[in-house]
Parts: C-alpha cells; sequence; structure tokens
C-alpha cells in the first residue's frame, strides 16, 4: 500500500524524464505523458478503494522514503500521506489532469516544443501531486514551489508572443510575496511546535503541530503595546502564502496575465489545480485556523471582497481568456469565503465541481481558439455555434454549470456556500456572494452570446470544429460537469461523510427557499446577458465599446480594468523599487556602467596612467565609504551601549 | 611547541606548497617559445598539473579527516593500513598545533570546502587562456589555497594575519592577471589597494585587542601565547572600550573579505573586472575562509560580549552583525535589481548571500549551546551549497563570455538555442540561488533563516525573507534572457570538457545535496 501511493507521483515523474531524456518525437511524447498521468489516475482509484475499505477514524496512510533532514531537533521527513483530503485532490488532479494532457495532444499538434511542453505538464502534475501528499510544511513547500516553477515556464511557453515573457516573471514574482510569508509561517510553527509534520507519523510516533494546536492556545506575542495571539500570527502568514498562490486580493493581479500560456495550461494550472493550492492549504492546516476568530474574519472578507471585484471585472472583459480568468479568481473568493465562515466542505465541494467545469470551459474555449485561427477577441467572433456544435454544446453546459443552473454541479456546491452563510448570520458576505453569483450568471450568458450567437463579425477566418482529440475530452468533462454535483446531495452528503475524519464537519442544512431564488436570479440574469448581447449584437464592432458602455461609463472602465489594481502597484511598488534600487546604485555603485567606460578610457594609456587615474579615480571614493562605514559602526555601537 | 608528530596534522598545507612549486617549477621543463601551439601546450600541462595534484590532496583531506571512511582498530597491519592510520592519526582532534593552529573538525571541513573549490576553479581554467606564463597563474591559485587553509586553522593573530596576506596577494595578481585588459588590471589594483586599507585596519585591531590583553595580565605571566584568540579572550573578558574598538575594527578589516556592506565597495568592480574563473574562486573559497575565521575570531577573542541581536539590551558583535547583515541583505539585493552586466549581478547577489550566512553567526548568541552549534552547521552548509552554485553559475558564465564576447545580459540572449544542455546547467544554479526547492539552495536559506529566527533576530529574518522576492527577480531576467528572449545570433556554444565536468560536479552537488541533505549534515554536525 505504501509503495501504491508513491506510484501516484513517480508516475507523472517517469514521464518527465522519459520526455526530457529519451523522447524526440512529438506523438510519443503527448501518449507518454498522458498515459502516465492516466496511469496515476488508476492507481489513485486504487488507493481510494484501498482507503475506503479502512474504518473511517484509521483513514490515513503516511509512508516515509528517507530523512530528508535530520540535524539536532530540525527533523523533517520526506513522507507522503494519503488520507480522505489528499483523495479528492489527487482524484481531481490526475482526472483532470489526463483529460487535459489528452487535449493537449490535439491542441499542440504542429508546436515546435511540443515534447518539452509535455515534460513542463508532467513535471506541474508531479509536483501538485506532491504539494496535496505531502506530509509535512516543508515538502508541501516543495511541491508549492515545484509548481510555481512549471507555471513559470509554461506561461513563458509561446515566448515569441510579447506579453509572455513579462507575464511569466510576473506571476512567479507575485507568488513569492505568498511564499514569503510561507516561509515565515513554518519557521514560526517550528518554533511554537518544534515539528513541520502535520500528523504524527504512524502509530506512537511524535504528534504533528495540527494536532497540537492547543498548545499555543493564549500565547501572545509582539510589541507591549500591541501584542497578538500566536495562532493569528501563524494563520495569517499562512493567509498571506494562499492570496499569492489562490490568487486572492490583493496579489491576484498575475493570473490574468497569466493567460499568454498555451490554453490547455490555463485549464490545467490556472483553474482546475495549481490555484487551489491556496484553499487546499487553508482545509489542511483548519485547525490553525479556526483557533484565530481575527483571522477569519479576514479570510472572510478577503474572499467576499475578491469574488466581487473578479466578479465585476470579467463582465467587462473582450477577451475570451479574461473573462474566464476573472471568473476563476472570483469563483476562488467563493472558496476562500466558505474556508473563512468555517465551511470548509463546502470550500473543497466548490473546488472538486469548479475544477471540472472551469476545465471544460477552458478547454471548449481552447477549442474556440483552435478553430478560429488564434482569435481570442470575442468582438470578433461571433454566430460559432453551427460551425463547432460539440464546443457549442459543452461550453454551454459549462456555462450553465458555472451559473449555478440546477441541476448543475455549479449549483449544489454554490449553494452549499450560500447555505452556509445564511445559516450562520454572515448577511453581509451572503449579500456580496450572492451579488457576485448574479453577476456570474450575467457573464455567462454575455459570453455565449457572443462567441456562439449572432453572426460572424470578422469574416477573415473560417471556423471548423476541433478534432476528436480535443472533443472527447470535452465530453467527458461536461459529462462530470452535469453529474458532478452528485458527490454531496443535500441528503446524502457523500463528500461530507468522506472528509469527515479529517475536518470533522456536520452536514449542513438544505435551504429549499434560498436553492429556489438563487437558481431563479440565475436564470434571470444569464437569459439578460445572454439577450442584451444578441439583441445588440450589430453595436458591437472589433476594436470598438461594450455596448452597456454607454450607459455606465467610467464603472465600465474600471471594471475592465479590473478596478486599476495593477496601475496602482504599477506606480508605486514597482515605480518604487525602481527609484531605490536605482538610487542605491548611484550611492553604492558610482562605478556603474557609466564609470567603467571612462576607467577603462583612463586606462588605456598604460600602467602610470592608470595609476594617476586610480589616485584620482574611484578607489578614493571606495575608501571614503569604508571609512564613513568603520565609524557607523563605531557609531552604532556607542549609541547601542548608551 | 611543534613536533614532529605534529607534520601528519600539516599534511595538506604541505602538500599544497609542494604542488605549488611543483606547477611552478614544471613550467620550465616545458617547451619554450611564443608560437600559439607550445603556449597552448605550456597552458595545457600546467592546468592539468594542477588539478590533478589538487585532486589528489582533496583525497588526502578526505581519508585523513575520516570522514567517508574510518579504518577500525580491529584492522590488520600491513602497508596499506599503516599508510592510512598515520593519516588518520593527523585527523580531526588534539591541541592546536603549537598553540597557533588548530585542527579540529571546523578546519578538517572547511579545508575540504576549499581545496574542493580550488580543484573545480582549477578545471574551470582548464579551457582559459592564461597569457604568457600559465604556470604562475595556476601556482597562485595553489598558494592562495594555501593561505586559506592556514586561515580557517589558524588559532593565533599573527598566523591569521600571515594567512591572511598569503590569501589575499595571490588573489591580488590573479585578479590583474591578465594586464592588457584595462579592466583586470584595474580589478587587481581595486583589489589591492583595498585590501592594503582593510589590512592595516585589521592589524589595528588585532594590536588593540593585544595591547588590551597586556593590560590585563599585568607583568606576572609569560607572554608567549598572548596573540592566541582564546587567551585574549580571557584576560580582556573584563576590559571595557578597548576591547569593544578592537572587536570593531576586527569586524571592520574582515567585513571587507566577506564583502558585507558597507566594505563592500570594492567587490562589484573585481568581480566584474577579473577573468571569471578567478571571480569564481574568489566569491567562494576566500569568502568561506573569512566567514570561518571570523567565526573564531569572535566567538574565541570576544565571548564575553556576544550580546544580542535582537536590539532590545545593549548590544556586542552579534548586534553589529546584525545590523550589516540587513545592511547588506538590502543593499546588495536591490542594487542587484538594475544591473546589465551579468558578473556584477552576480557580485551583488554574492553580497546580498553573505549578509544570509552572517545569520548563521547571530546564533552564537542563542542561550542555549546546542542552537549555537545549529547555527554553525547552518553556516556551514549554507558556505558549501554557496560555493558549489556560485563555482556553477560563474563558470557558466566563464564559457558563455568566452564564447560570446562578453558577459552582459544581452549575451545570454538565447542561450537556450545555443547551447541548451549548458543553459539548464545555468538554470539550476541560478534557481538554487534563488532558493526554489528542492536545489540546495533552498534548504541553505530555509536552515539558516530558522537558526536566525531561534537566535532571537526575528525582525532581521522576516527583513530577509522579504528581500528573497527581490532576489528572485533579478534572477529570473537571467533566465529569461537565456529561455524566452530571441537571439540575436544562433551560433551553437560548445561546452569543453573541463568547465563541463565542473559545472556538472556543481550541479549534481547543488541537486543531491539538497535532496539528501543529511549526506553533508551528519558530517557538518561533528564540529
Amino acid at each position: 500500500m505504501e509503495l501504491l501511493i508513491w506510484l501516484i507521483p513517480l508516475l507523472p515523474f517517469i514521464g518527465f524524464l522519459l520526455n526530457v531524456f529519451v523522447i524526440r518525437r512529438e506523438r510519443t511524447a503527448g501518449l507518454v505523458a498522458s498515459g502516465m498521468v492516466a496511469a496515476a489516475f488508476v492507481v489513485t482509484l486504487i488507493a481510494v478503494g484501498v482507503l475506503a475499505s479502512m474504518p473511517p477514524e484509521e483513514r490515513r496512510i503516511v509512508s516515509t522514503a528517507w530523512e530528508w533532514i535530520n540535524t539536532g531537533s530540525f527533523q523533517v521527513p520526506f513522507a507522503i500521506m494519503f488520507d480522505p483530503l489528499t483523495a479528492v485532490m489527487a482524484l481531481l488532479i490526475t482526472g483532470v489532469g489526463a483529460l487535459i494532457h489528452v487535449y493537449s495532444i490535439g491542441y499542440m499538434h504542429g508546436d515546435p516544443r511540443v515534447v518539452r511542453y509535455f515534460a513542463y505538464l508532467n513535471l506541474f502534475v508531479t509536483m501538485m501531486l506532491f504539494l496535496v501528499m505531502a506530509n509535512n510544511l516543508l515538502l508541501l513547500f516543495l511541491g508549492w514551489e515545484g509548481v510555481g516553477l512549471c507555471s513559470f515556464l509554461l506561461i513563458g511557453f509561446w515566448f515569441e508572443r510579447k506579453t509572455a515573457g513579462e507575464a511569466a516573471v510576473k506571476a512567479f514574482v507575485v507568488n513569492r510575496i505568498g511564499d514569503a510569508a510561507f516561509i515565515l509561517a513554518m519557521l514560526a510553527i517550528f518554533t511554537y511546535f518544534g515539528t513541520l509534520n502535520f500528523y504524527s507519523e504512524g502509530e506512537g510516533g511524535a504528534l504533528g503541530f495540527l494536532e497540537r494546536v492547543g498548545d499555543i492556545a493564549g500565547l501572545r506575542v509582539g510589541p507591549n503595546w500591541q501584542p497578538i495571539f500566536v495562532s493569528t500570527a501563524i494563520s495569517f502568514l499562512l493567509l498571506i502564502g494562499a492570496t499569492g498562490k489562490s490568487a486572492q486580493f490583493p496579489l491576484f493581479v498575475w493570473l490574468p496575465d497569466a493567460m499568454a500560456g498555451p490554453t490547455p495550461v490555463s485549464a490545467l494550472i490556472h483553474a482546475a489545480t495549481m490555484v487551489t493550492g491556496g484553499v487546499y492549504l487553508m482545509a489542511r492546516t483548519e485547525p490553525l485556523f479556526v483557533a484565530s476568530f481575527t483571522t477569519q474574519g479576514w479570510v472572510t472578507w478577503i474572499g467576499a471582497l475578491t469574488a466581487l471585484m473578479a466578479g465585476t471585472a470579467a463582465m467587462a472583459q473582450w477577451d475570451i481568456k479574461r473573462v474566464l480568468a476573472y471568473s476563476t479568481v472570483s469563483q476562488l473568493g467563493f472558496m476562500v469565503a466558505a474556508c473563512g465562515m468555517g465551511a470548509y466542505v463546502a470550500a473543497i465541494f466548490h473546488l472538486l465541481t469548479h475544477g471540472i467545469f472551469k476545465a471544460l470551459l477552458f478547454l471548449a474555449a481552447g477549442s474556440v481558439i483552435h478553430g478560429t485561427h488564434d482569435t481570442q477577441d470575442m468582438r470578433r467572433m461571433g454566430g460559432l455555434k453551427d460551425a463547432m456544435p460539440v464546443t457549442f454544446r459543452t461550453y454551454l453546459i459549462g456555462a450553465l454549470a458555472l451559473a449555478g443552473i440546477f441541476p448543475l454541479a455549479g449549483f449544489w456546491s454554490k449553494d452549499e456556500i450560500l447555505a452556509h452563510a445564511v445559516g450562520h448570520g454572515h448577511t453581509p458576505i451572503f449579500i456580496i456572494l450572492f451579488i457576485t453569483s448574479l453577476f456570474t450568471a450575467f457573464y455567462m450568458g454575455r459570453q455565449v452570446a457572443l462567441i456562439f450567437f449572432g453572426t460572424q463579425r470578422d469574416p477573415s477566418y473560417h471556423p471548423h470544429e476541433s478534432p476528436q482529440v480535443m472533443t472527447v475530452p470535452l465530453i467527458v468533462l461536461a459529462v462530470g460537469a452535469i453529474i458532478g454535483g452528485a458527490i454531496n446531495l443535500p441528503v446524502l452528503h457523500w463528500l461530507t461523510d468522506w472528509l469527515e475524519p479529517v475536518l470533522h464537519e456536520q452536514a449542513g442544512e438544505f435551504n429549499l427557499w434560498l436553492a429556489l431564488i438563487a437558481t431563479i436570479g440565475a436564470v434571470g440574469m444569464g437569459y439578460l446577458g445572454w439577450w442584451i448581447y444578441t439583441t445588440n449584437a450589430a453595436k458591437i464592432k472589433i476594436g470598438g465599446k461594450d455596448p452597456i458602455y454607454r450607459y455606465s461609463g467610467d464603472i465600465w472602465e474600471g471594471m475592465a480594468e479590473a478596478w486599476y489594481l495593477d496601475r496602482l502597484y504599477q506606480r508605486t511598488v514597482v515605480a518604487g523599487f525602481e527609484r531605490l534600487s536605482d538610487f542605491l546604485a548611484r550611492v553604492f555603485d558610482p562605478q556603474g556602467v557609466d564609470g567603467l567606460v571612462m576607467g577603462v578610457g583612463r586606462f588605456f594609456g598604460g600602467l602610470a596612467n592608470s595609476l594617476r587615474a586610480v589616485q584620482t579615480g574611484y578607489v578614493r571614493t571606495y575608501a571614503l565609504v569604508f571609512t564613513v562605514g568603520v565609524l557607523l559602526v563605531i557609531g552604532f555601537m556607542l549609541w547601542i551601549a548608551r | 611547541m611543534f613536533q614532529l608528530t605534529d607534520i601528519p596534522r600539516l599534511l595538506p598545507e604541505i602538500l599544497l606548497l609542494v604542488l605549488a612549486l611543483l606547477v611552478l617549477g614544471s613550467d620550465i621543463l616545458e617547451r619554450w617559445g611564443r608560437t600559439p601551439a607550445a603556449q597552448l601546450e605550456r597552458v595545457k600541462s600546467s592546468a592539468s598539473l594542477t588539478a590533478i595534484g589538487l585532486g589528489m590532496v582533496l583525497f588526502v583531506a578526505l581519508l585523513q579527516s575520516g570522514y567517508i571512511y574510518r579504518l577500525p582498530e580491529t584492522a590488520p597491519v600491513n602497508f596499506f593500513t599503516n599508510i592510512i592510520r598515520n593519516l588518520q592519526s593527523g585527523g580531526p582532534g588534539g591541541e592546536p598545533i603549537a598553540g597557533a593552529f588548530a585542527t579540529d573538525h571546523l578546519t578538517m571541513i572547511a579545508r575540504l570546502l576549499i581545496i574542493g573549490a580550488a580543484l573545480v576553479t582549477s578545471l574551470l581554467c582548464l579551457d582559459v587562456r592564461p597569457s604568457a606564463h600559465p604556470g604562475e597563474f595556476y601556482a597562485l591559485i595553489i598558494f592562495s589555497t594555501l593561505g586559506m587553509c592556514l586561515m580557517v586553522g589558524a588559532n593565533e593573530f599573527l598566523l591569521a594575519y600571515l594567512a591572511i596576506e598569503l590569501t589575499s596577494i595571490p588573489l591580488y595578481l590573479l585578479a590583474g592577471y591578465f594586464r592588457n585588459d584595462p579592466r583586470s588590471a584595474e580589478a587587481g589594483l581595486k583589489y589591492f589597494l583595498f585590501g592594503a586599507i582593510s589590512s592595516a585596519i585589521l592589524l589595528y585591531g588585532m594590536s588593540l585587542a593585544f595591547g588590551a590583553a597586556l593590560n590585563g595580565v599585568g607583568s606576572a605571566t609569560n607572554f608567549n601565547d598572548l596573540t592566541r584568540f582564546d587567551r585574549i579572550g580571557t584576560f580582556t573578558a573584563s576590559s571595557g572600550g578597548l576591547i569593544t574598538l578592537a572587536m570593531l575594527f576586527i569586524v571592520a578589516g574582515m567585513g571587507y573579505k566577506l564583502a558585507v556592506v558597507p566594505f563592500h565597495s570594492w567587490s562589484p568592480d573585481v568581480y566584474e573586472g577579473a577573468p571569471t574563473p578567478i571571480t569564481a574562486f574568489i566569491s567562494t573559497a576566500s569568502k568561506a575562509a573569512g566567514f570561518i575565521l571570523l567565526f573564531r575570531l569572535l566567538t574565541k577573542t570576544f565571548p564575553a560580549m556576544t550580546g544580542s541581536p535582537t536590539l532590545d539590551t545593549a548590544g556586542g558583535w552579534t548586534a553589529v552583525l546584525a545590523v550589516l547583515a540587513l545592511l547588506t541583505v538590502v543593499i546588495g539585493n536591490l542594487a542587484a535589481l538594475p544591473q546589465t552586466n551579468v558578473k556584477r549581478l552576480l557580485a551583488y547577489s554574492s553580497i546580498a548571500h553573505a549578509g544570509f550566512v552572517v545569520l548563521g553567526l547571530l546564533a552564537w548568541a542563542a542561550a542555549q549551546p546546542f542552537d549555537r552549534e545549529q547555527g554553525l552547521t547552518a553556516l556551514l552548509y549554507y558556505l558549501f551549497i554557496y560555493s558549489l552554485t556560485n563555482l556553477g553559475a560563474f563558470g557558466a558564465l566563464a564559457l558563455i563570455g568566452q564564447q560570446t564576447g562578453g558577459d552582459d545580459l544581452t549575451h545570454l540572449r538565447g542561450l537556450s538555442r545555443r547551447n541548451l544542455p549548458l543553459a539548464l546547467l545555468f538554470t539550476v544554479c541560478i534557481l538554487s540561488l534563488a532558493g526554489i526547492p528542492p536545489l540546495g539552495g533552498f534548504f541553505a536559506k530555509f536552515y539558516i533563516f530558522m537558526v536566525g529566527w531561534q537566535s532571537g533576530a526575528t525582525w532581521l529574518v522576516v527583513i530577509a525573507v522579504v528581500m528573497t522576492i527581490v532576489s528572485l527577480y533579478y534572477y529570473l531576467r537571467l533566465l529569461k534572457a537565456m529561455f524566452i528572449e530571441p537571439a540575436t545570433d544562433l551560433t551553437p556554444v560548445s561546452l569543453p570538457r573541463g568547465i563541463g565536468a565542473a559545472l556538472a560536479i556543481a550541479v549534481v552537488g547543488v541537486l543531491v545535496l539538497g535532496i539528501f541533505p543529511n549526506l553533508i549534515l551528519s558530517v557538518l554536525e561533528r564540529v
């Protein structure tokens, strides 16, 4: 059994190695990569079967490969585990991942670097599996950074496109802000608990920190005038880490730009799996979050605010992928808000259904892009439903699921979050999330109308349906989007029971009135979006303004720019760092580039000249800096000893 | 007193001296002449002699240390076991030789690091064109290595000072070795002038400490050993301002060796101008030796004024170092941002890394002896990983500079299409510097942050972690140039065997020590 769970991450890793060192042909690369992930999916299924046959409270398999770090009290095993929460994540990653790999065979056909593409993709799946299977924070961090690296490589994959390189760097650096907080959280956890393991390793082992959260109850740190609880400090740092990876306010700016990568990558990494890493982290370290009332408030509000901001931004986009990107951010906001309200099962439920239908939407969008010869601007589309029937139908299913129409998958998971908000007295949060869900229906109606209805606005291309290797994964995912809600139906609540050993949560009440109102609202708003953009189809011009722009003006502009958050960072943080580093380079690096040219000029005259140049040149400056440094250090000493 | 039985304990140093003289002398025996063919032959023979010789010295040092293989007590007595037994009798442990040269675990480990770095450097030089007198070039590297080996074992002021000079003077010459290249000449001269200033300050600090010890001891005792670190520590425990001043001067003088802000300003120029393999050597071995000497100096000479890096209470040298680390980490990382020359960029990155290493020294302020030991282990681990990585990075850069004609960011463009293996090797080194798991660089950083955190310098760790975000940005610029930006020139870049081997050592080391850090931690822990 221990061997079995090691197979899950190792199979894609073998695929990665094969693709790097052995395979040179496009066809084999795609087949091997897809085959390995599919095999990992099968193994995961078997492992889930084994897990289900165990008594609920013992459902955790831990396996240590070797002592990763073992020095004094600092001990970290290279250990993975398989428990109910990991199981559902691994199923999502390998299942949706395998479909996306297959789809990529068709989508990337003819690209000059396909082998490298599949190598990166396999490495990504490996790292993502390590992220969800890790038995300690440090190994989780390995996966966490690994997926970030793969994301960087894959966003910049089409480096011929100008924006790709910038977007890749931006994604990595913004993510790194969250990672820095994550590192600090690990340091703090180790300081207070002396271990980074989540749970004890097998029978009789030392307890993990999640089992000992009670130890820090009531402990405070910080300056005397404003001490904070240790649990708050740690969980807040983890929250910052999660906002980076899961693209939450204020760090969501990287995700829309990340759409510069190939579309299957957007589906796998930037919709279904990697971006849910933050939500997974919060669900995994749930005892720490629950221990801090303050942090939970922050989590809830960050999630709700992100959902609203990104939901409004999604309404005003023209790029087919940017709509979906903002929609992803918005839905992640739902999950985070659910975590904040303590509805961890609902968050994971939404994570799973969202992973399926958002992957479906991205892949269908990729099919549209593929069939229209790399068109991404929805103003140049229109009337594609006849040319691309399969894509149209699957897209429609995905859109309905995302909008939360009964009885598709999105309805059940979203309803569970909303019902929890109402049932536990989070009225303001409920209002925000409810409005956002109406917006969601609106922008999906708008998008479907713009892409598939009306007439084709740009006649320069001939749309065609995608090959079967791409449409079959779409159909499979569409089936998933229809029936996916079944895993946690109100009366059966299988998922709640399954996750009970990890999250210890009771099934929520089903609120019939809420479900009715939400469905009616979603249908109405979805129809409204569809109606506005089909009746006004004639007014939409390539490069033109949105029909609603006439009525809303600057608000629409603000939505299109995601409320100027990006520009704010550009003008403050980025510009600030540039100024500061320029200043420091001028003061501490007087030689610089200009000085070098001058220095070279002075040195051409030979050694005698160069000696003179040095006497009148820069060494004097350096010596001055040195001496000032010594004086400063002495001054500091005097100051501190005063 | 020096005894004959101490000779095996000094064997690596003696072998280095012999090797240096051999390399210098063998050059005479080679074919003379100014034709390129003759030159090349001389370069090749000197270089291979150096590389093979250093490899043998490394092997001897490794065997002597007993870290890989320790001869069992019950081993049979024969010719081979006798050799090993005699060698290992000079292994770690024992009183310092003549009170001046300690041969403890710290020396043994540092020796391996330094000789290893010198070996990799000599591999890097295999394919570089040293000018007319190759023998000199390689002999200077070995002399400098010898100086560093003495430096890490020095237990006494005079030996420490002489070792520093023996290390530095060859490096001045090596930095300025390409006399016809104005940048190199400038680098050598600057390095020398700056080194002279800092030597003076260091010597001043030492003399003050000696004077303070003389005051403390009165006239009764035998003076002979009064330059020993621990003696000075004992006798100056109660003296006030004078010894503080001495400590500050010593920190400032050593700060120059380590290139910590504000004593760093020479390093970007020197790193940029010196021949790239020499830059690699200066930035790794010389820095590592400096850190270890500083560690001995501070912990043995000034144990009474350790202080605390929290800045809450009256500080000692940990407080000073904490402030220097803060400046170094912030300024090193920020000043690297606008650089367009890769060597200069990596120079600032090395400055920043020195700031991280200082965190390991701060652990000496921890209350528990156990935490102090963790600090030293973290510091050594960091030095090992950092040296491997930087040797790899500068080695790759040496090749790129040689073949593309420059080491600006623009010369890196499209490297992945010109030579993918080289680009990948370079990438691993850069990612390790940036601290991406599972490479060694990540774990080294994490460990040293943890040690710093537990020593009470939480504020410093927070700032350092934040600065790693900034550092990622400039490291990514290198990756972006290699993989994402279009190439201006698509002629393939070849990967010669010497540099290839050196890069492979570095990359494999970084990977293996990152995934299995216990391999080395179990040795480092013995310190």
